[in-house]
């Protein structure tokens, strides 16, 4: 599989400020690639970089097999930034129709077009609006249909659903599932829950570089836990009776919430096949419980590694 | 990084149209059009005096006046006398009041081209869409078009007081005077908007752009002045700004006013290099 994007040792300073610190990264072509990460670990100066915005101080970009910035990426590569605005006072039609210009459309083809992505985005109807009288939403929705002009082969969308509604989050969500594969995304997001549905491929960023980059399967099948809320509070020497199963990883009692979770390691055993033993040995053991929650999240995954 | 000239010509566009809705374009049109249309209003109510101007022989008053335009505008004596003598003195008086404050007003209609979406961050928008070079010629062009306009429409006034009060000069030559007019006051302000186009893209803040623009020139003309009189040679400064060369571009001498037109391109292309140069590498 070809890559879209390549990094080379990336670093990013701001005066004293080292944001990036010698990314190295692989975005496979075709791949919604998540990346992810707390705040301030460099998700938005990497996207800026990608997309040619922030010049690196040093290392390489390569974007479609050539050096970012250059301008035979024009119309390739289109972006959802994370600040920016449109200008204040202008109909959010002129300013698309003159987005649509600068890729090429004539001026009633950049009409149509707009036309096309603003009903994309469900903000059909406000194009005599300005960005001043849209809210935080909106003016959200307008910058994704700025994104989906054309026929981009790489989209950087910078956390695309924050600030959405839960209709228009879904919406967006939907827009990028049925795009998927016909292009490459690269997403950024807080919301690990929009990643894990949307991403086929993960990268984990943390104080300026890259913690893990493993696939989304991998992250997230690696291992698996298995929660049981206990009728009483647990014994705390019942984690060692748990811990002693060989694809237990570990075992830990939450005596106030009265739970005991247990990390199971599913390449040893599949979860559903590991929480029918477990609950034997609960039955074994005459501890009674109320409720079991399985499975792991890119959530917790993430907050594993950062 | 070659320009794209369709690109270019959409921005351009964009630019001339957000121009004449821009509180930044209304503004500098409404102070220029105010101070014009003093200088217009005097011209007509001294339309005797300034007629008489022409005639060669001055009154004590005319001498005051002469001496304080040729100080303005550092002109010598034969200059001054082709200037009000040939030339239509309507047009001249004109041109010197207009040109000492085309910087002002220039630098005001001029002050954002990117600036505010540098500052916004809405340049992100069209990044990926066209080259960074694009975007300071297409918006310094879209500037100098909207300016150009007001320009003419000036030079139409003027045209218009100097045939109706103008007793000593043919309409053919108060016509000519008068494009002239045109072409000169707008190639003073070329200079003054490519370089807001370089403050624009140093500091990505219309505010900011202007009061660097304008803190500049002025630091400029007083480190010029004051240092003028400590030491002959730091009066070179004042050629930072091609202000000192605008009244050469009067009719008097058509050789000065070639070179002062040579040299006004000539720094308006340096500035824009400038800008273009440092929009190009700086983080966007």
């Amino acid at each position: 599989m070809t890559n879209s994007v390549e990094t080379q040792n990336l670093v990013k300073n701001f005066g004293p400020v080292q944001a990036l610190r010698g990314v190295s990264l692989k975005i496979p072509a075709g791949s919604t690639f998540g990346l992810v990460g707390p705040n301030g670990a460099g998700k938005t100066t990497l996207f800026s970089i990608v997309a040619g915005f922030l010049r690196p101080t040093s290392g390489t970009v390569n974007v479609l097999g050539a050096a970012v910035a250059g301008e035979n990426l024009l119309g390739k590569l289109s972006v959802l930034p994370q600040d920016a605005t449109f200008r204040k006072g202008v109909p959010m039609g002129n300013q698309l129709v003159l987005c649509a210009r600068l890729q090429g459309y004539s001026k009633a083809q950049a009409e149509s077009e707009v036309q096309r992505v603003l009903e994309l985005t469900g903000m059909e109807g406000f194009a005599d609006r300005v960005p001043d009288k849209l809210s935080h939403g909106m003016a959200k929705r307008m910058a994704i249909a700025q994104a989906l002009m054309g026929d981009p082969q790489i989209i950087l969308l910078d956390e695309p659903l924050a600030g959405l509604d839960p209709a228009q989050a879904r919406r967006i969500r939907l827009l990028i599932q049925q795009e998927a594969g016909k292009r490459t995304f690269l997403i950024s997001s807080h919301v690990m829950a929009d990643i894990e549905m949307l991403c086929t491929h993960v990268a984990i960023i943390k104080a300026g570089e890259i913690a893990a980059q493993p696939s989304m399967e991998e992250l997230t099948r690696r291992e698996a836990v298995a929660v049981f809320t206990l009728e009483k509070q647990p014994d705390p020497g019942i984690a060692a009776v748990f811990e002693a199963i060989d694809y237990v990883s570990k075992a830990e009692v939450r005596p106030v919430e009265r739970k005991l979770q247990l990390t199971v390691r599913t390449d040893l055993k599949n979860l559903d096949e590991a929480v029918a033993d477990l609950i034997k040995v609960l039955s074994e053991k005459q501890i009674a419980f109320v409720g079991i929650q399985k499975g792991t999240s890119l959530e917790d995954a993430v907050l594993k590694i950062t | 990084m070659a320009l794209d000239k369709g690109h270019v010509r959409i921005l351009t566009g964009s630019e001339f149209k957000l121009m004449l809705r821009s509180p930044q374009g209304i503004l500098a049109m409404t102070f220029l059009g105010i101070y014009a249309g003093w200088v217009l209003s005097k011209l007509v109510g001294n339309a005797d005096f300034i007629n008489s101007l022409s005639s060669g022989s001055l009154s004590e008053e005319g001498t005051i006046v002469m001496a304080a335009v040729k100080w303005l505008a550092n002109l010598d004596d034969d200059l001054m006398a082709r200037l009000f003598v040939e030339h239509s003195p309507f047009v001249t008086m004109l041109f010197v009041m207009v040109a000492f404050m085309m910087p002002f007003f220039t630098m005001v209609a001029a002050l954002d081209q990117n600036a505010s979406d540098i500052g916004s961050k809405g340049i992100r928008f069209f990044l990926p869409r066209t080259g960074r070079m694009n975007l300071v010629a297409g918006r310094f062009l879209g500037v100098s078009l909207f300016w150009a306009g007001v320009v003419v429409v000036l030079g139409v006034a003027g045209i218009l007081v100097a045939l109706a009060v103008d007793e000593h000069h043919s309409a053919a030559i108060i016509f000519v005077d008068g494009l002239w007019f045109i072409l000169g006051l707008f190639l003073i302000a070329l200079p003054f908007i490519a370089f807001m186009a370089l403050c624009a893209v140093v500091t990505g803040s219309p505010l900011l752009a202007i009061t660097m623009g304008i803190g500049c020139y002025l630091g400029v003309a007083l480190m010029g002045g004051l240092g003028g009189w400590i030491h002959e040679g730091l009066k070179v400064i004042r050629f930072v700004f091609p202000a000192t060369l605008r009244y050469d571009l009067m009719l008097g001498s058509t050789a000065e006013a070639v070179i002062a037109l040579l040299a006004m391109l000539g720094y308006t292309a340096v500035y824009l290099f400038g800008a273009g140069w440092i929009f190009k590498k700086r983080d966007l």
